[in-house]
């Protein structure tokens, strides 16, 4: 028996916050961070790509706010993953991370992450399909709560876009579900 | 493939060049070895681009039902996968950023994933 219900909105969702925490515990260690932390910096410049072990991160407890030039323009809540896009196109950090109170997560660099992955291949299409829906949400996007406007307005940066995972589709009604299912 | 229709499969290029292109702009070439298509793959969404042959091309084109099967079964081959997704997201993503500031240079080379290796 399948005792897990299905979500709710039509399009199947491939994004399972027990996975990515099984994922990310197996591993990766709990990390506590203090409020007012900054887990990584935006970094416009271009760096030799092995030089940048960019980490992902899940994050247990806690907020984060993603700024770009000193700007919020989003908040990452528990169970949201972020720092993705970084991590899997080996980018230059295109916004910063910083602990807006008391917070816990699990960062992985590739090594980690690969070896999580070798354990749980599939967990590789949650991920692209986070950085997907960022990418799929059409022009029109003001169902997000946040400034996504691809005309004007803040430019949606790569973290911010992608990482908040109960938004991680382009599906306008599930914009509004800013508590992902692993934040209680 | 073209924008904005449903995408069924991807593609591996085994020879050839193929261009993708947003609108009119071409962000990526893709050389042998390299796949497109994956984009709109992963959760049936539209197509983010069009792909055009600019040479003769030889093809291999994968399903979804396939496609999903090899990325639960091969680490390897999510990870190449997670790289080049990571990258053309980070570049949509940075191409909204600068579409809505200024019509900026349209295809930096730092997208070059690992298709246009070759």
């Amino acid at each position: 028996m399948d005792t897990t219900s299905p979500r709710s909105s039509g399009s199947p969702s491939l994004y399972d916050p027990a996975v990515a925490l099984d994922f990310f515990q197996f591993a990766g260690k709990p990390q506590t961070i203090a409020k007012g932390t900054t887990i990584f910096s935006e970094n416009r410049k271009s760096m030799p790509l092995l030089l940048m072990p960019n980490r992902i991160y899940l994050l247990l407890q806690g907020e984060v706010g993603v700024v770009v030039k000193g700007e919020p323009i989003a908040t990452i809540r528990a169970g949201e993953i972020f720092g993705e896009m970084a991590s899997m196109g080996q980018m230059p950090r295109s916004a910063s991370a910083v602990a807006k109170r008391g917070c816990r997560v699990i960062g992985l660099d590739d090594a980690q992450f690969r070896a999580a992955l070798g354990r749980t291949p599939g967990f590789a299409l949650m991920l692209m399909s986070i950085m997907i829906g960022a990418c799929a949400t059409p022009s029109p996007a003001s169902a997000h709560p946040l400034k996504r406007t691809p005309g004007g307005g803040k430019p949606p940066r790569s973290i911010r876009s992608c990482s908040p995972i109960s938004r991680r589709c382009s599906d306008p009604r599930r914009a509004s579900a800013t508590r992902p299912e692993g934040s209680s | 493939m073209r924008e904005g229709q449903l995408g069924v499969a991807l593609f591996v290029l085994l020879e050839g060049r193929v261009a993708i292109r947003i609108g009119d702009s071409v962000v990526e070439k893709v050389g042998p070895g390299g796949l497109f298509g994956e984009m709109s793959l992963v959760e049936r969404t539209p197509r983010l681009a069009t792909a055009v042959a600019e040479t003769d091309c030889a093809l291999l084109a994968m399903s979804r039902h396939m496609f999903l099967h090899l990325v639960k079964r091969s680490p390897k081959f999510g990870a190449a996968l997670l790289k080049a997704v990571g990258e053309r997201a980070a570049f949509m993503a940075s191409r909204r950023a600068e579409r809505s500031s200024a019509e900026a240079q349209p295809a930096p080379g730092d997208l070059r994933s690992a298709a246009a290796s070759a």
